[in-house]
């Protein structure tokens, strides 16, 4: 039977796979610093699970939750080249300060979590409705479809968001 | 997926609704209403309004860029992942298309495999279809459509006497034709654009739109335009039956030629970058084949009529 998970035998886990965790991540990542990183963030992610279980097989378990760790990481890093990409492009006078590159960045992450999954029509039309605020009629002439066809993907779309936020 | 529940399907219908930009102000109402009926409706209603928040804090054009970009990205990574499993399936553009596989099939425009067409459409503008190509031609009151759901076609527009736009609608994005003439060719998962005349906007899904000059070449793909260089008008002349060749490797030119003819056309790798310059008729290949193998050291093999295969001499 699985136990709840007490900081002792957090501390059991710590120090009998950590080595093992890192090793694992260090394959996956090119950056030493950043294996070390997810490795740490590993274990702080069970601590502050209070609802966490002590593992029957601990590096499965372990393994599992720093997969999850790691597609963020990529996530993020791919959202974060192609947003310096977006800033590289612009006028100097319009490049927004740190702080709210910063804001924005964090705005985008949970965007891109929101939309993950979804077609990329669906995506599109949502986007043209929520970010640039076009109507339906005009999201329909853009994309060349419907009116209703805009209607079902919103349908689909704010559906699809509400699981991944509320679910 | 698990099924929302009725409270939260209700809200999503009245947050589509008025999200429309078309609602009228009873919509508004009655929505106001149900929202004070239960404290669960508004409790829903709020959650929505949340995630709708999200998207106004960011500036749209950044943010559609940064997203767009960073699902290219993805898109790419997962695509080298599939190749390694499914090969050929991703190299055929089978996986990843979203049209039904049917759709072609039924499209009122179609071309079979070394047909060709010409078009005269309602406003007196030119439509040309390459070999194996469909699409749909939609005129209405507010727009001039194309659907194009394979294959190639080379268009020249009229001025509209009601000032309509003039589109092409792909699986990888939208074309707004400036007055023009210019030609849009399938690629594997991509569309290539030529600009012969006037310009065209492209606009690829999940990215920006961007006007295209005469005199320019650019492959659209999901999330992307990427530059190819100058329009050459020669790739165009296959409205007149013609394929010109300048300096083009052997491969290249075999599936050009290949196009227009059922089969198997292929060479042997030792004479792949062979260069290939002439004209040379889309309509009769094996003629077309017979004048290389008189210039250059090759041998045209037959094994059968649909299986051909060019070797050294």
């Amino acid at each position: 039977m699985a136990q709840p998970l007490p900081g002792d035998s957090l501390a059991t886990l710590y120090r009998g796979h950590h080595g093992w965790l890192l090793g694992w991540l260090r394959q996956r990542l090119a950056c030493p610093q950043q294996a070390a990183d997810l490795a740490q963030d590993t274990f702080v992610r069970l601590l502050v699970q209070r609802d966490a279980q002590a593992p029957r097989e601990p590096r499965a378990f372990l393994a599992t939750v720093a997969r999850g760790l790691l597609i963020d990481h990529y996530r993020r890093a791919s959202l974060e080249r192609a947003y310096l990409d977006a800033l590289a492009q612009l006028p100097e006078p319009e490049v927004p300060s740190p702080e709210s590159q910063a804001l924005v960045m964090e705005t985008l992450v949970a965007i891109d979590r929101l939309l993950d999954g979804l077609k990329p029509v669906v995506r599109e039309a949502f986007l043209l409705s929520q970010l640039d605020g076009l109507t339906y009629p005009q999201i329909a002439e853009r994309l060349g479809l419907s009116v209703s066809s805009i209607q079902q993907y919103m349908t689909q779309a704010f559906a699809h968001c509400y699981r991944v936020a509320y679910a | 997926m698990s099924a929302l529940d009725e409270t939260v399907q209700q809200a999503i219908a009245w947050r589509v609704r008025l999200a429309s930009g078309t609602a009228t102000a009873q919509e508004w109402r009655l929505c106001a209403d149900w929202r004070a009926a239960d404290p669960q409706h508004e409790q829903a209603w709020q959650r929505l309004e949340h995630l709708g928040q999200q998207f106004a804090g960011v500036s749209a054009p950044l943010a559609r860029q940064a997203l767009a970009g960073a699902q290219v990205d993805r898109q790419r990574r997962r695509a080298l992942k599939q190749l390694g499993l499914f090969g050929s399936l991703v190299a055929a553009g089978v996986l990843g298309q979203h049209l039904q596989p049917w759709q072609p099939l039924l499209a009122q425009q179609r071309t079979g495999t070394g047909e060709r067409r010409r078009l005269q459409l309602a406003d007196g503008g030119t439509l040309h279809l390459n070999s194996d190509t469909a699409l749909d031609i939609h005129y209405s009151n507010e727009r001039r459509l194309l659907q194009l759901y394979q294959g190639e076609i080379l268009v020249q527009t009229a001025a509209d006497p009601l000032g309509r736009p003039f589109l092409v609608s792909t699986e990888q994005g939208q074309l707004r034709a400036l007055g023009t003439r210019f030609q849009v060719r399938q690629q594997a998962d991509a569309y290539e654009l030529t600009v012969y005349q006037g310009a065209v906007e492209a606009w690829p899904v999940g990215s920006v739109a961007q006007r295209i000059e005469a005199g320019q070449r650019v492959r659209m793909s999901a999330g992307a335009l990427h530059a190819l260089g100058a329009a050459d008008v020669d790739r165009g002349r296959w409205v007149d039956g013609l394929l010109v060749a300048h300096d083009m490797p052997l491969a290249e030119f075999l599936a050009e030629l290949g196009r227009q003819r059922p089969g198997v056309l292929r060479c042997a790798p030792e004479v792949a970058g062979l260069r290939i310059s002439g004209v040379f008729p889309l309509d009769d290949s094996d003629r077309a084949l017979a004048m290389l193998t008189r210039t250059l050291p090759l041998r045209v093999v037959y094994r059968t009529r649909y299986w051909v295969s060019l070797q050294a001499a």
